[in-house]
């Protein structure tokens, strides 16, 4: 039983990356996906975006952003191997391969977002 | 002595094994795959945001390369098919809110869509404040 402990810590970032990732991802993909890369709406300008990011709020936002969703991704994914394609006798590399990779995100969101001067 | 009560098969022995593609057979398992599906574009996104902030980091030709590359036609479609699936995950998400938020008033049980109105209106105004910073600010 104690082995199962873990499980409420992931549901409950899982649940929160959920909230956050409904919330802001659409507008992200729909501006950044296609209505700048197609012409919809000029692209901002390098300065303004430049400006954006080095603004402490904007990178506190961008962190948050990033290692939420990776770990929503990482239980859901994880769940999705299990329920879906029944590797739950892989459980333990499973798990650790999708929360290592959302970790090792997070690790590069603060190391960018750090840099930006 | 009971001798038809049986303790030596356990339940698992009369499982069939499962077809690795069961949930292509009914419509709610397909949505069901298609609402997990949503958290790869989630994760799509989060690689894009990462690769954004580092061409802006190193200068204004790697973000004008980067922009360029967003609008690749693989990108493009990509992008496309990501927004419809965030959609899902985004409506999806909301309309389950009832089942994990009760919320009583006078000791009555608020209706369901008063639950889920408030996520739509959280929805449209931070999608349009997001969109105006990124845009005009």
């Amino acid at each position: 039983m104690a082995k199962k402990s873990s499980e409420p810590f992931f549901w409950g970032i899982f649940s929160a990356g959920g909230v956050v990732t409904a919330l802001v991802v659409p507008v992200h993909l729909l501006l950044f996906g296609l209505a700048f890369p197609l012409g919809w709406i000029e692209a901002p300008s390098y300065e303004s975006l430049r400006e954006l990011i080095g603004h402490p709020i904007t990178q506190l936002y961008l962190f948050v952003l990033c290692s939420l969703g990776l770990f929503h991704w990482a239980h859901r994914f994880r769940h999705t191997l299990y329920d879906a394609f029944q590797v739950k006798h892989l459980g333990g590399l499973v798990a650790v391969l999708c929360y290592g990779a959302a970790l090792l995100g997070t690790v590069v969101a603060a190391y960018l977002v750090l840099s930006i001067s | 002595m009971n001798q038809n009560v049986s303790t030596a098969a356990p339940p698992k022995a009369h499982l069939p094994p499962m077809p690795t593609f069961w949930w292509l057979q009914t419509k709610p398992f397909i949505k069901f795959m298609a609402r997990e599906a949503s958290a790869l574009f989630v994760a799509y996104l989060v690689v894009i945001k990462l690769m954004l902030v580092d061409a802006l980091i190193r200068g204004p030709e790697s973000y004008e390369e980067f922009l360029a590359y967003l609008a690749s036609p693989t990108m493009v479609a990509i992008s496309g098919v990501g927004l419809l699936f965030a959609i899902l995950h985004t409506v999806t998400w909301f309309n389950a809110t009832p089942r994990a938020v009760v919320v009583r008033m006078g000791g009555k049980k608020l209706p369901e869509a008063m639950i889920v109105a408030p996520n739509y209106v959280a929805w449209f105004s931070i999608s349009a404040f997001i969109a105006w910073v990124v845009v005009g600010g």
